[in-house]
């Protein structure tokens, strides 16, 4: 730490700078615990404690996620949270583009978790470990409609940005060499339905698993019937 | 758009269980489930089509036949229900394939592959007790049953490890 006046003279200047009236409107809320505005899954709680702890947000949200098998209870917090917590006042403005981006990766982050989450689920149910059929005294029948519910209401006042890039989807489906595994078949098929590449294997796997191998029949009809992408050197 | 769709799909789910629970309706929640998915995947699909969006097709049309599979599962007593999900993801991939084909005329590699699954599917559901593989298809399936929460594990974990592409 510099504690020269000179030092005390540039964090007056940058304290100015920070606060004076025109960028303090600017600045994102980073002191109190605020939900955020342009980053949100139901309704930015888990951003908003990320900001505030200066960590990680996938960590916030992807524990959040897992913590669920505690019980519904961190649901109903969250939501607690929600109804509380004020929205961010003057949110970082971000692109068209950035807000894709971000939206993108939340989709992931809660993809990837709850699979994790019912993945734990169900491993403790065939272990034999039950878990709770009651939320404190209220049955489940009763809380999961209710968090349903409220679940809704916070994503009908969200605003989304999926349908960023449909203008620059691949018009012709093409087996890809550079990023293929075996024929390059799976890597097309996410470049051209804009999913990807490791979930549509995995899930190209189970299927073939499920079938007995006749799955693949599907794999070499789409090789057979297609070409590969021309190589831009 | 679509988060709409999900939006009141799920508040008409929780609102029709709220009025189950408290005894106004009388239905099991895998029939109000099954009903809800087939009103999703149906208005998905079409919003789909509209805004040419492939990935949210295939998960629509994915979503709308899983919910015809339950509720024929829900509502009529079928004794090889281990089977049916044998001859499902055939018909179900050779449905998505020609909606495929549907949105992109020019693509002919999924009508072809589309058909040539139909085709397989209607076989299998018409020779699978003569093929003799019932018994293949059951260890198949019981083995899944075991290990499929730890591929739902691994499933997860590697969409978090593996790098947005």
């Amino acid at each position: 730490m510099n504690f020269s006046p000179k030092a005390k003279m540039n964090d007056q200047n940058l304290y100015e700078e920070l606060f004076s009236e025109q960028n303090y409107l600017k600045k994102p809320d980073k002191h109190g615990l605020y939900r955020s505005a342009n980053n949100s899954v139901v309704a930015g709680v888990c951003a908003g404690i990320a900001n505030y702890l200066h960590q990680d947000v996938k960590l916030i949200r992807l524990t959040t996620i897992l913590l669920l098998i505690l019980g519904w209870w961190v649901a109903v917090f969250y939501l607690v949270l929600a109804f509380m917590l004020p929205i961010e006042k003057n949110p970082k403005e971000l692109s068209y583009e950035e807000h894709y981006q971000i939206e993108q990766e939340n989709a992931r982050t809660v993809f990837a978790g709850l699979l994790i989450l019912f993945g734990i689920h169900f491993s403790l149910i065939e272990l034999g470990i039950e878990t709770s059929n009651n939320f404190f005294v209220l049955p489940n029948n009763f809380m999961i409609p209710v968090i349903a519910i409220a679940f809704s209401i916070f994503l009908f006042t969200n605003k989304f940005y999926s349908n960023y890039n449909l203008s620059e989807q691949k018009k012709s489906f093409r087996l890809i060499k550079k990023r293929k595994m075996f024929l390059g078949v799976c890597s097309g098929l996410s470049k051209y339905l804009s999913v990807d590449l490791t979930s549509l294997r995995i899930i190209f796997l189970i299927l073939l698993f499920l079938t007995l191998g006749l799955f693949s029949i599907f794999y070499f009809m789409l090789y057979l019937f297609s070409k590969y992408e021309m190589e831009i050197i | 758009m679509n988060k709409i769709l999900i939006a009141i799909s799920v508040f008409i789910w929780g609102f029709a269980s709220l009025l189950n629970y408290f005894g106004v309706l009388d239905f099991s929640i895998e029939n109000l489930t099954s009903i809800i998915m087939i009103a999703y995947g149906l208005s998905s699909t079409n919003l789909a089509f509209r805004q040419n969006n492939r990935r949210q097709l295939i998960i629509s049309s994915t979503i709308f036949l899983l919910g015809i599979l339950f509720i024929v599962k829900s509502n009529y007593e079928i004794t090889e229900t281990r089977s049916m999900v044998f001859v499902s993801i055939f018909l179900i991939t050779a449905s998505i394939s020609i909606l495929l084909y549907i949105e992109n005329l020019s693509q002919k590699v999924f009508l072809y592959s589309g058909m040539i699954l139909f085709i397989v599917g209607i076989l299998l559901l018409k020779f699978m007790r003569e093929l003799q593989i019932t018994f293949l298809i059951y260890k198949t399936v019981n083995l899944f049953e075991i290990f499929w929460p730890i591929i739902l594990i691994v499933f997860g974990l590697s969409i978090l490890v593996s790098k947005n592409k």
